[in-house]
């Protein structure tokens, strides 16, 4: 289950991306590894701020996963971490790092 | 897969919890009880800075509080006894001080196979030998 719905779900803060990779690790097993994800064009992508009444309920064809790019909020349970969700439109646009 | 087990696997948090008191904590705790669960643990440990689950008093995985989240895994997990009866049926509060909430993990479908063994034992041992 996810906050934002349907998608793929990044954030711009690099604790909070470890934290959320330990979490993963222990649900599915393996080792946490975080990676770099670029959003081509970025700039022009169409982007909502998600109000928190929405939050935990968005519906697969729901206007916010269908009518844009992005998704924003804060990650609720830690106050000061935004996320960014990318709906499956823009999958197109990311590209994956892997550092060494 | 015993009944803990697949609870955790097929569960919907929202079932217990509404969306305007869901939060990612909640899906941290049940995470670590996945974790417990697949490491086939007996005892779960929730301190001030993380959580530690244990079989026959060996630790086989800890997980630690994030200085950036809001509610404690302590807490949240109070919060998931008191509203998910299949995770409160498998959870027995065993010490709770300031610092410490630790349960023993209960597996009833083991306990009974080791009752049904246990009964075949002591059957065994009672019947007269000729």
């Amino acid at each position: 289950m996810q906050q934002l719905g349907l998608g793929f779900y990044v954030t711009d803060d690099y604790p909070t991306a470890v934290v959320f990779a330990r979490v993963a690790a222990r649900r599915l097993g393996g080792v946490p590894f975080v990676v770099n994800i670029y959003g081509h064009n970025f700039a022009q992508l169409t982007g909502q701020e998600v109000a928190p009444a929405w939050w935990w309920r968005i519906a697969d064809d729901s206007p916010l996963i269908t009518d844009f790019d992005y998704l924003t909020a804060q990650v609720v349970g830690y106050p000061d971490s935004r996320q960014i969700k990318f709906n499956p439109r823009a999958y197109h646009t990311l590209a994956a790092e892997i550092s060494r | 897969m015993n009944t803990l087990a697949k609870h955790l696997s097929n569960l919907n948090p929202l079932d217990y919890f509404d969306p305007s008191e869901m939060h990612h904590i909640i899906l941290a705790v049940y995470a670590i009880l996945v974790a417990t669960v697949r490491d086939e643990s007996d005892r779960i440990a929730f301190t001030i800075n993380d959580a530690t689950w244990s079989r026959a008093g060996l630790p086989k995985g800890q997980h630690p509080e994030s200085h950036l989240q809001s509610i404690t895994f302590r807490e949240t997990m109070r919060q998931i006894i008191e509203r998910d009866p299949v995770v409160r049926a498998h959870l027995q509060l065993v010490k709770q001080n300031a610092t410490l909430d630790s349960y023993q993990i209960i597996y009833p479908e083991l306990a009974a196979i080791g009752a049904s063994a246990s009964d075949e034992t002591a059957s065994r041992q009672a019947t007269p030998s000729i």
